[in-house]
């Protein structure tokens, strides 16, 4: 008794123990609490997530959280330009349907992830008014929604979505597509419900005869049974099997034998014998054969299809620049679409917003940030009538340009193209050429045996032994077994956390050997480096004149110390000068002011035991504190390393200053670690492993100025901490939650090529067995293209049980799945 | 045995019928979102003073 008391109070003690241990996680999106914001009992992480329970707890909407755990996404930096959604163009592209007092448009809203996020935005109306109707296609991921154009507009709509944290995903590409979403795919599931009913029914018709009890005399009912059948297979003749024959002719056309060519002969020969079949022997023939090799292939091709569409993964550079730009018509700027500026037009891009073109600058000053060219936070400053390049966000106020070229020549879309993709096409994947052997090796058994019995004499056999040939050694088991594979390894990868291009991305990074690391933005956190303080607390005077003095500066330190100093006032600087790599100095209000490094402001050793950047603030020659920044770097990296240094052999460009030399020598060991980087040299690295040592890298960065080196090397994986940071160059997109389980990844992509040999193992018993029977005529059509599905069945799940036994060696599996992106 | 020609014949209208149910299911987009509409039905509407 005493002991269960005991032991029920220690579980008590323990759980108050560990709630005062347990970090807050936001009550709107999950992500750990560091400021202490507080509503209602509820934690937050930030304003922007508070500020969206403000919206839903006013409009009685709380049911969102109810429904799932933490199911906000939190919301971005601010945007305020949403005016470009005021041009007649713009709107034209995203309104599906007007009349009267009704407006229909979609939305594609990637960041819908889960049954709350369903709930609330049919529940739009509720804090909307002005909309009618909204429903969503989840599997889409879209928006449809019907509002009253004379109570609100698209702008507001827009503005509303993002307000709430679903922000709708807005560029070129998603305007040109936004049309036809999804109407090509329903073809395929035509034809296999016709096929399905076709073949089920002819087969209805043949049973007896597998039964043996097909003496039918009355004449009647025995041509009915052709008619029928007949009428039947023409659909899928005509209709259903006809990409086969598409496809076969194209292959006369091109020269290319591609699998659907055998397919395309045995249905023909198929049909031919049951036409000859009929003619003279008033049988069936194979139309149940017939018509069931067409809908198992219909099948496995909509499966494969199916499985390659469930990652989608077409998004161009496109996506990244604002498609309207604010341009100087001669009186005023108006929003403009960027594909409509000409060279010398005036454009202003606002503070934060990135710039679509190459330029001239007209303002006086002008300072930008090419963190997308870059990969560097530190931004830039320009003067008059220089050049900038478009990928820059202005920083620190507006900036006006003159447009040097329009879209298709600035230097964003020559580094991006700059290497074609014909660099990367894909050799032949080695399934094609593979199944291009076999299928000739088909071709030629099939010719011998059919000479052989038409040899012998026995005419019917030969036939008999031409289709089932033709029929059983199929191919499109190895298509299957690969694409099946594949695209469960890109389904899973998709899962982990890693989203891949297609499927010949698993090969490519199957065989890397070497892997190249990016710092910034890849190593380390893209978001805020943590700041650490050490010295004397400051005087509200002090703080006025230090933080009047670092927003001279445009260096980010500066912009980061600034922002911790919490203070409104400000000063008038007499004088300011950055020294550039060391510091900036000024004198305010006759105070010496210096901040800086350690040799600028004669700190000497002070502090030294802390690592990272330490910033020094001296003020009248006295030093009296330092703030120490560090660019946080992601956990688990340096295990990551360790584990990857014994299998590959690595490497770091960064494009950053070599600070951090000494403890990335620690965690990398002795291999190259080069700093400075500009593109250009990190393109001239990768082409010279590839020349010199016959290298295959694999590139781990972030931001588009690594991709001139994603298309250089063997395969470019870029690194992303939410949707906003994309790289199109790249061959695919690791979720920063799953860097560090990258060598489980990599072992598992290894594994494809052995599940996919061990499948065609399987194929290829299936086959040889398949064959001996054929080749001596004892196999019947039907139960050749029995065989088919029979081993596309057992491939799949050979295929399914050993992808799950390497997911479970490998360690990939601990953890529940991710939303996909 | 005439029997059979008429039974085909019904069994194959019939079956169409089901076949051209399906292939207009599919034209209308039911199929397109599998994931809402089983969550749709279990949402509440709350009744509020507040007019829509």
């Amino acid at each position: 008794m005493l002991t269960a008391l005991s032991l029920f109070s220690k579980c008590d003690l323990l759980k108050t123990f560990e709630k005062n241990l347990h970090t807050q996680v936001c009550y709107h999106c999950g992500e750990t609490c560091q400021n202490n914001i507080q509503k209602d009992e509820h934690h937050f992480c930030c304003r922007g997530c508070l500020s969206v329970y403000e919206i839903l707890s006013q409009n009685t909407l709380c049911d969102y959280y109810q429904l799932e755990k933490s199911p906000g996404n939190k919301p971005v930096t601010e945007k305020s330009y949403w005016d470009y959604l005021d041009i007649p163009e713009v709107i034209a592209e995203l309104i599906q349907y007007q009349k009267g007092t009704e407006t229909h448009v979609i939305f594609q809203i990637p960041g819908m992830h889960c049954m709350s996020c369903l709930w609330l935005l049919e529940n739009l109306h509720k804090i909307h008014p002005g909309v009618v109707h909204s429903k969503v296609n989840f599997n889409q991921k879209t928006l449809y929604i019907i509002f009253d154009q004379q109570q609100t507009n698209i702008k507001e709509l827009v503005k509303s979505l993002y307000q709430i944290g679903y922000e709708p995903s807005l560029s070129f590409s998603n305007l040109d597509q936004n049309k036809k979403i999804q109407k090509d795919n329903k073809s395929r599931i035509y034809k296999i419900g016709l096929a399905g009913f076709c073949f089920s029914n002819i087969m209805m018709l043949s049973f007896p005869s597998y039964l043996g009890l097909d003496k039918i005399n009355d004449a009647l009912i025995h041509s009915y049974t052709l008619i029928y059948a007949y009428i039947l297979v023409m659909p899928i003749l005509f209709y259903a099997a006809n990409e086969f024959f598409i496809n076969a002719w194209k292959s006369f056309k091109y020269r290319w034998i591609n699998i659907d060519l055998p397919i395309a002969i045995a249905i023909s020969v198929s049909f031919g014998r049951s036409v000859y079949e009929t003619l003279t022997a008033r049988e069936i023939g194979y139309l149940d054969s017939l018509s069931g090799i067409v809908f198992f292939m219909l099948v496995g091709r909509y499966l494969q299809e199916k499985i390659t569409a469930s990652v989608v993964f077409d998004r161009d550079f496109k996506s990244f620049i604002p498609i309207a730009v604010n341009k100087f018509d001669g009186k005023s700027f108006t929003p403009t679409l960027v594909s409509k500026l000409n060279k010398n037009d005036i454009i202003r891009v606002f503070d934060q917003e990135i710039c679509p073109v190459d330029g001239y600058l007209l303002s006086q000053r002008a300072q930008v940030d090419y963190s997308f060219v870059t990969g560097e936070s530190a931004s830039v400053p320009f003067g008059k009538n220089e050049k900038i390049f478009a990928g820059g966000k202005s920083v620190g106020g507006a900036m006006e340009l003159k447009v040097i070229a329009d879209m298709s020549e600035s230097y964003l879309n020559h580094l991006w193209s700059r290497f074609s993709p014909d660099t990367k096409k894909w050799d032949h994947k080695w399934v094609d050429v593979l199944s291009q052997r076999f299928t000739i090796f088909i071709f030629a058994i099939t010719l011998i045996a059919g000479i052989y019995w038409f040899w012998q004499g026995n005419t019917s056999t030969m036939w008999n032994v031409i289709t089932t040939t033709l029929i059983v050694i199929c191919p499109c088991t190895l298509l299957l077994a690969s694409s099946f594979t594949y695209g469960q390894l890109i389904k899973l990868f998709a899962r982990k956390g890693l989203h891949l291009k297609d499927a010949q991305v698993i090969d490519r990074l199957a065989q890397v050997d070497h892997i190249i690391f990016d710092k910034t933005g890849t190593l380390t956190e893209t978001n805020p480096m943590r700041i650490q303080y050490e010295g004397r607390l400051l005087n509200e005077n002090e703080k006025i004149m230090l933080k009047s003095l670092l927003d001279q500066s445009g260096h980010p330190f500066s912009k980061l110390i600034s922002r911790t100093i919490s203070t409104d006032r400000k000063m008038d600087i007499d004088s300011f000068q950055e020294v550039k790599g060391e510091g900036i100095e000024g004198w305010i209000n006759d105070h010496y002011i210096k901040i800086g490094s350690a040799k600028f402001t004669g700190a000497g050793n002070l502090y030294n035991e802390h690592t990272g950047s330490k910033v020094y603030v001296c003020i009248d020659r006295k030093i009296l504190a330092c703030f120490i920044i560090e660019q946080k770097y992601r956990s688990g990296i340096k295990e990551l390393l360790e584990r990857l240094k014994s299998s590959y052999k690595l490497a770091l460009l960064s494009g950053d200053n070599d600070s951090e030399k000494n403890r990335l020598i620690h965690w990398f060991g002795h291999v190259p670690l080069l700093f400075h980087q500009k593109p250009d040299d990190k393109i001239a690295f990768i082409k010279n492993l590839k020349e010199e040592k016959n290298g295959k890298a694999l590139m781990v960065g972030d931001g588009l100025n690594d991709a001139g080196a994603f298309k250089e090397s063997h395969c470019g994986l870029a690194i992303i901490d939410h949707q906003h940071h994309f790289t199109p160059a790249s061959d695919g997109i690791l979720e920063a939650n799953s860097f560090i389980k990258l060598d489980g990844l990599l072992k598992l992509a290894k594994k494809a090529k052995l599940v996919i040999f061990s499948a065609f193992g399987v194929s290829g018993i299936y086959n040889i067995v398949g064959l001996y029977f054929a080749l001596q005529g004892m196999l019947s059509p039907i139960i050749a293209a029995i065989i088919m599905p029979l081993s596309s069945l057992s491939i799949i799940g050979l295929s399914y049980f050993m992808t799950k036994y390497f997911v479970n060696r490998y360690g990939l599996d601990d953890d529940k799945s991710h939303p996909v992106i | 045995m005439n029997v059979l020609v008429l039974l085909l014949s019904f069994s194959l209208i019939i079956a169409g019928g089901f076949l051209v149910a399906f292939l207009w299911s599919v034209k209308d987009g039911q199929f397109d979102d599998d994931y809402s509409p089983p969550r749709r039905i279990l949402f509440d509407n709350k009744r509020k003073e507040k007019s829509e």
